[in-house]
């Protein structure tokens, strides 16, 4: 409870006020941490904008018995939205020294690919994951005032204890190496009467500045915080996105499957993910479960 | 290893120094002993892209690098279904607002892969690269009704398709080649029509990462499995070093593997 405490003061409906773009002027910013009360989770499947923490639970199941960690706020002066429907593929993956997946595997790791928006579509999830149809509403201007996102990350590490935290995309860039912690990073919009989008993404060299916070890993249930920053890089000098400030977001990933397919505005259907095992010889595990000895997560026996 | 620094500095005419910037002054050394080149940042006119998702193949012939490039803009979204068709849909419609690029660069005269880093600008005038051959074609896909095809074709600055542009090359290594593209319109070219009439960039970090592979099915699929040639988790691309049967990955990668002459 007391992790899901600290994940509610992350995650909970206070920044809806704030999706304004990006390139708009910011207004006062109203975020007012740490006094929103958690109940431990909602029955009716949570808030439509997937902004609650509790996942959109329709069960009672205990809560995770995992630890996890607290992630930090974003900035004053961040535009802030919480993902709604998504698309996650997440792995729990061994490497070799060169690095190829071989039956050498000796070297470990986690890795997510995360596709979003910051509202919850009226299209399933599943159906939208076919074409990358999900971003198509926002491209074509039909969601103003809303975000898509693309995120990648990658995590090296046998335990998953040492996926938590923040973790920085560093100067060299989003290296997704078998030693490196990376991330790589879109954020994209498209502002009312705007001839296109626009998209910010992560860049090399400290012409970008982004942090992935993982706030809680197991196989079926996943809370990040995602924080982009222009700095003083090409994005504040840019014709196509001008913009001083930084974005931040967070993100409940959970399987679908959890209720009625044909509701996802209350429904776990907003979340689509698969959890992929890819251990070979040489590792100690043969399958993500392994990982997470004694958590019995809700999803498990999801199809 | 200073003497190395400075043959960086020396290279090929053709090679683009930043505004006031010299080639040497943008190299540092990396953690591995290597060098990594600085390359400059977007133009503020340019349309800022990143290549999540690659396909490349990388390979030393004699004293030349080469590398093969299918690259996207958008990460797959669904691996393993009809992966040749990257910007259809099975409907017919496309990824708008990406660009699909291949590219094929070439580095002759180079006694190791770090020799190919650097930048290098390409005009009508100087079309030809001294030290980096570039060919690239490619796809952005605009909008619904709009299409814009082939970019810059082969090195010919006379050719139908060519328009001015810039290759970087900041850090080339195992399995990872790190580096950026901007190509600017030429309102001259018979092509203009086809072209966006801005400079697009691209950034692109392609590395190995395959966790796709794996010999079981993915938990908590979300579409059907039963598809053929379906492989259920998305990855970023494949990177495939190809090295000659008497050079290892080891030996090569090494400040003792670059050239004994630039040590001198």
């Amino acid at each position: 409870m007391t992790l899901l405490l600290a994940l509610c003061l992350l995650g909970c409906d206070q920044f809806k006020g704030d999706r304004t773009s990006p390139t708009e002027t910011l207004t006062t910013p109203t975020d007012d941490w740490g006094t929103i009360p958690f109940d431990g989770g909602s029955p009716d499947g949570g808030s439509p904008d997937g902004g609650s923490l509790d996942g959109g639970s329709t069960t009672t199941e205990p809560l995770p018995d995992l630890p996890g960690a607290t992630c930090p706020p974003p900035p004053d002066d961040a535009v802030v939205f919480h993902a709604g429907t998504l698309v996650a593929d997440q792995s729990y993956v061994s490497w070799d020294p060169e690095g190829y997946i071989t039956e050498d595997g000796v070297q470990h790791g986690w890795h997510l690919i995360a596709s979003g928006l910051s509202y919850t579509h009226e299209q399933s999830c599943a159906d939208m994951a076919w074409g990358n149809r999900i971003f198509d509403d926002i491209k074509a201007g039909l969601a103003p005032n809303e975000f898509w996102f693309e995120l990648t990350l990658f995590i090296p590490g046998l335990e998953h204890k040492g996926w938590l935290g923040e973790h920085t995309l560093g100067h060299e860039g989003p290296y997704l190496g078998p030693n490196n912690v990376g991330h790589s990073l879109r954020i994209g919009w498209r502002d009312s009467g705007a001839t296109y989008p626009s998209m910010v993404n992560s860049l090399p060299n400290g012409w970008t500045e982004s942090k992935v916070c993982v706030g809680f890993i197991s196989p079926d249930y996943l809370y990040l915080t995602v924080l982009w920053d222009p700095k003083d890089g090409p994005y504040t000098t840019n014709d196509f996105v001008r913009t001083d400030r930084p974005i931040w977001f967070d993100m409940e990933i959970w399987p679908t499957g959890g209720s009625d397919p044909s509701d996802p505005e209350g429904s776990k259907h907003r979340s689509c993910a698969l959890t992929n095992s890819a251990f070979l010889s040489g590792s100690p595990y043969t399958k993500a479960e392994e990982l997470f000895e004694g958590y019995t997560w809700p999803a498990k026996d999801f199809p | 290893m200073t003497a190395w620094l400075a043959l960086l500095a020396c290279v090929e005419q053709a090679r683009l120094d930043g505004p006031g910037d010299p080639v040497a002054a943008r190299t540092y050394l990396d953690e591995d002993g290597l060098p990594v080149y600085t390359c400059s940042p977007p133009a503020d006119d340019s349309y800022i892209l990143t290549l999540p998702f690659h396909q490349s193949m990388a390979w030393m012939d004699s004293n030349n690098f080469n590398i093969l490039i299918d690259a996207l803009t958008w990460v797959q979204p669904l691996v393993g279904v009809d992966s040749k068709m990257y910007r259809w849909r099975e409907d017919g419609t496309y990824f708008n607002y990406e660009v699909n690029a291949y590219m094929k660069l070439s580095a002759y005269g180079v006694d190791h892969p770090v020799g190919a880093q650097g930048e290098w600008a390409y005009t009508r005038e100087e079309p030809f690269g001294d030290v980096l051959s570039t060919k690239l074609s490619g796809w952005l896909l605009w909008d619904d009704e709009t299409r814009f095809y082939t970019w810059t074709y082969d090195f010919d600055g006379l050719d139908w398709w060519f328009n001015p542009s810039t290759y970087c090359l900041g850090r080339i290594r195992h399995q990872r080649v790190q580096g950026s593209y901007t190509y600017w319109p030429d309102p001259e070219t018979p092509a203009a029509e086809y072209l966006v009439p801005f400079p697009v960039t691209l950034l692109f970090d392609l590395q190995a990462t395959t966790p796709a592979q794996s010999s079981t099915q993915p938990a908590h699929p979300y579409v059907d499995t039963s598809i053929d040639g379906f492989l259920g988790v998305r990855d970023l691309g494949t990177f495939f070093w190809d090295y000659s049967d008497d050079l290892t990955a080891a030996d090569l990668w090494t400040a003792e593997a670059l050239p004994e002459e630039e040590d001198e």
